[in-house]
């Protein structure tokens, strides 16, 4: 038997609430996290409630979230639903190895994840949520990359981030890795989890974006996910269940995969600081890749030129410190092959890139 | 490694007036412990925070706030913030009073101990600031769980707060008390062989007495409810109590011709037992060895259903050469589960160590399989049977399932 979506009939008969669900006389906007302040680990008594009309509230309202959609009229799509036909596909279809290689990435003997990385995925499924994974890891094994070099994995999902603490740690009991701390960072909804004594994590999870709020929040589709994104060939999600490859934006798989592989902006923003992060990652990518023929850069470029042509002057000393530590960490190339890149970017990111390469001021 | 006050906790957060700015700057992959920016210069304080206060550092100008794992600040007394500073007056070495932190957060204690611990050599009494108490009342409800079927004791949840003490404690017995709360054998069973092999080997001098002893009562209570772990129980509870026991361990020399230094053909056998366990060695002159394992069926039912068994052998040489481990798989014979493998001894001295807790397929499938192919390649027939009959039941990932058609295909 299968879903609408494709998927076979594996998951919870129970329907968790979506945002798109009204809910009474409202419309269920999104899910935010709060903690309660107390020195209790969080758990799904942290997600906050998110309806219309909650967007211009300096912080998340006190207000639970109900663990199923009952009472509520089930509006959303559950996710993949929200996507057109053509944006879902059988990974064997992209490249016959992938779920081969996603299977053994999985249960990689000696990776840390190994013990518990199937558990999670089933103990979400169980309650009736999703969960996939997301950004470098699906681009990673879509582009060929040997499962041996993936050091983390990252996920995403319609979870709340409380729930997703509670479902983790009930996963790790069961894997003995109880003694695993997890984190959930209040800036971005990120839950991650690591090894004890290191800082070094190997699964990372953060809902599906949603935006609109003067606070963080989640939501529960993929196509308002990738708008927060910065290129297509990150905007790919892999369901383990079923071997399905979600490509938000249609052209994801295929601009990673392009003998030129294409740089294509997704990130909807006006801010000078998340734009330069943008041409900063741009810069990692491409030097990632600089084996290969050099990439289609046309839609950076676009995407560049509709903004503001002096980014440099917008950006604080602060974050040009900030930017500059994420140079550091990120690229490591011959700075002729960096400079080589940067001059072919449009004018406010070449005078970016420029100004990093030569020192950051 | 310097007596400076520095973030004892990974993330930290700038206090704006009342608000706190983002993690470590918005880099909260990163470890406040490490930026340079707190090399000099900072004081150990505590900021007023909500109704109480919380651990904080001041340069003077800008005052930092250490958070917990949860971006929350870390909440502290006045007085406690006053204990940490004196702890720092002489780091590394911590010459304070454990009792000044026992009313303090169980983030505050583990930061404290785990930055402690990673930068010098803390006495095992400075790890009674962390919250055995937890430790004590897991163990004590696990035995009401095990002693009284279909009564639960208390959900006690150990996270990471022991690990600056000890690594590999605390994650099985969750994992053993997961497994009794959802009714679920295999984790169940996993847990409880996970605690018996690692207490073999962890250290035990950071653990206080007391836990030890309640310690004690559960491994106890372990090997004599199911007799696979009885052997390993008994070793356990003997090395925590100081006590000698037989051991599954056999010392063997490679060289055992020419120490003979004549021409008859040598052979060296021994056997050790202990309860329902016994291990017999026959070593012969060219330096093979040939290791049976033989488990005695018990009057007692175990506590959870097997299926399949292997036991676990290591081969350690004397000298630096790596350890060998192979893991014998077990069939029924007589009134016994019976194996054996057959192989070429090490160079030298080695010591054959059979005292680990016998495993299924599931311990198996954290192996590669490169890791298992030398047991089925040193197995005797019945015992390779075994191997096939298992990987029969298995998905084509499974390491187990990978071997055994390496195996065949070598056949």
């Amino acid at each position: 038997m299968t879903n609408r979506d494709g998927s076979r009939d594996r998951c919870s008969p129970v329907r968790p609430l979506l945002a798109g669900d009204v809910l009474g006389d409202d419309v269920v906007a999104g899910f935010a996290w709060r903690s309660r302040g107390d020195e209790e680990p969080s758990t799904h008594l942290d997600d906050k409630l998110l309806l219309a009309g909650d967007e211009n509230l300096e912080a998340p309202p006190e207000r639970l979230v109900p663990q199923t959609s009952e009472g509520a009229v089930a509006c959303a799509a559950m996710p993949p639903a929200d996507l057109g036909d053509g944006d879902v596909r059988n990974a064997a279809s992209v490249d016959p190895t992938v779920p081969h290689r996603v299977d053994a990435l999985l249960d990689l003997p000696g990776a840390a994840w190994q013990p518990v990385a199937r558990l999670l995925f089933a103990s979400v499924h169980a309650t009736g949520h999703r969960t996939w994974l997301s950004g470098g890891v699906v681009r990673d094994v879509v582009s060929g990359v040997s499962e041996r070099r993936i050091n983390d994995l990252d996920l995403s999902g319609t979870v709340p981030a409380g729930r997703f603490s509670d479902i983790l740690y009930q996963s790790l009991r069961a894997s003995r890795m109880a003694e695993f701390p997890t984190t959930v960072t209040p800036g971005s909804l990120v839950c991650a989890v690591m090894p004890p004594g290191s800082r070094t994590r190997l699964i990372e999870y953060r809902g599906l974006s949603a935006t609109g709020f003067r606070f963080p929040a989640v939501g529960s589709s993929l196509v308002q996910d990738v708008r927060t994104r910065d290129f297509t060939f990150n905007a790919l999600f892999y369901d383990v269940l079923d071997h399905k490859i979600f490509d938000p934006t249609g052209r994801g798989i295929d601009d990673l995969r392009a003998a030129e592989r294409k740089f294509v902006v997704l990130k909807e923003t006006c801010e000078s600081f998340a734009r330069a992060e943008v041409i900063v990652r741009a810069l990692k990518f491409a030097m990632r890749w600089r084996e290969s023929r050099p990439p289609d850069i046309d839609g950076l470029n676009s995407w560049l030129c509709a903004g503001d042509p002096d980014l440099c002057g917008a950006l604080t000393r602060k974050q040009w410190r900030s930017l500059g530590e994420q140079y550091r960490k990120s690229v490591s190339a011959a700075k002729e092959d960096q400079r080589t890149f940067a001059e072919r970017l449009a004018a406010p990111g070449r005078q970016l890139l420029e100004t990093l390469i030569g020192g950051a001021r | 490694m310097t007596a400076v006050h520095r973030p004892l906790s990974a993330w930290i957060s700038y206090l704006d007036g009342s608000a706190l700015e983002p993690v470590n700057d918005g880099d909260d992959r990163s470890d406040a412990r490490s930026f340079t920016c707190f090399d000099e210069g900072w004081a150990r304080t505590s900021a007023p925070w909500g109704q109480s206060h919380a651990l904080a550092l001041s340069d003077g100008t800008s005052i930092v706030v250490e958070l917990d794992n949860f971006g929350r600040p870390i909440p502290v007394t006045p007085a406690i913030a006053a204990a940490v500073e004196r702890v720092e007056q002489n780091w590394p070495h911590f010459q304070t009073d454990a009792r000044d932190f026992a009313e303090a957060s169980f983030s505050l204690r583990y930061w404290l101990l785990q930055r402690l611990a990673e930068e010098g050599a803390p006495s095992d009494e400075a790890f009674s600031v962390l919250p055995w108490e937890l430790l004590d009342r897991a163990v004590a409800s696990l035995l009401i769980t095990l002693d009284n079927p279909g009564e639960l004791g208390e959900l006690v949840e150990m996270r990471h707060w022991l690990t600056p003490a000890v690594c590999g404690l605390t994650g099985p017995l969750e994992q053993l008390d997961h497994g009794l709360r959802t009714n679920d054998e295999r984790v169940a069973r996993l847990g409880a062989a996970g605690l018996l092999n690692n207490l073999r080997h962890l250290p035990l001098s950071r653990i206080p007495t007391a836990s030890l002893g309640h310690l004690t009562a559960l491994v106890q209570r372990l090997g004599t409810a199911d007799p696979w772990l009885q052997h390993a129980a008994r070793v356990v509870r003997a090395r925590i109590l100081g006590e000698s026991v037989s051991l599954m361990n056999v010392r063997l020399s490679s060289t055992l011709l020419a120490a003979a230094n004549d021409k008859t053909v040598r052979e060296h056998s021994e056997s050790v037992a202990d309860g329902n366990f016994r291990l017999h060695v026959d070593e012969t002159q060219a330096g093979w060895v040939r290791v049976v394992v033989e488990i005695s069926w018990s009057d007692v039912e175990p506590l959870w259903r097997r299926d399949g068994m292997f036991a676990p052998i290591r081969v350690v040489p004397a000298d630096d050469s790596p350890e060998q481990h192979y893991w014998i798989a077990l069939y029924p014979e007589n009134d016994a589960f019976v194996g054996a493998i057959a192989f070429q001894l090490p160079p030298g001295l080695s010591e054959i160590d059979g005292d680990g807790v016998p495993v299924g397929v599931d311990e198996l499938a954290a192996e590669t399989t490169e890791a298992l192919l030398p047991s089925l390649f040193a197995s005797i027939p019945q015992s390779a049977r075994q191997w096939m009959k298992r990987a029969t039941m298995l998905p084509s990932r499974h390491p187990v399932k990978a071997a055994v058609l390496r195996f065949e295909e070598s056949l």
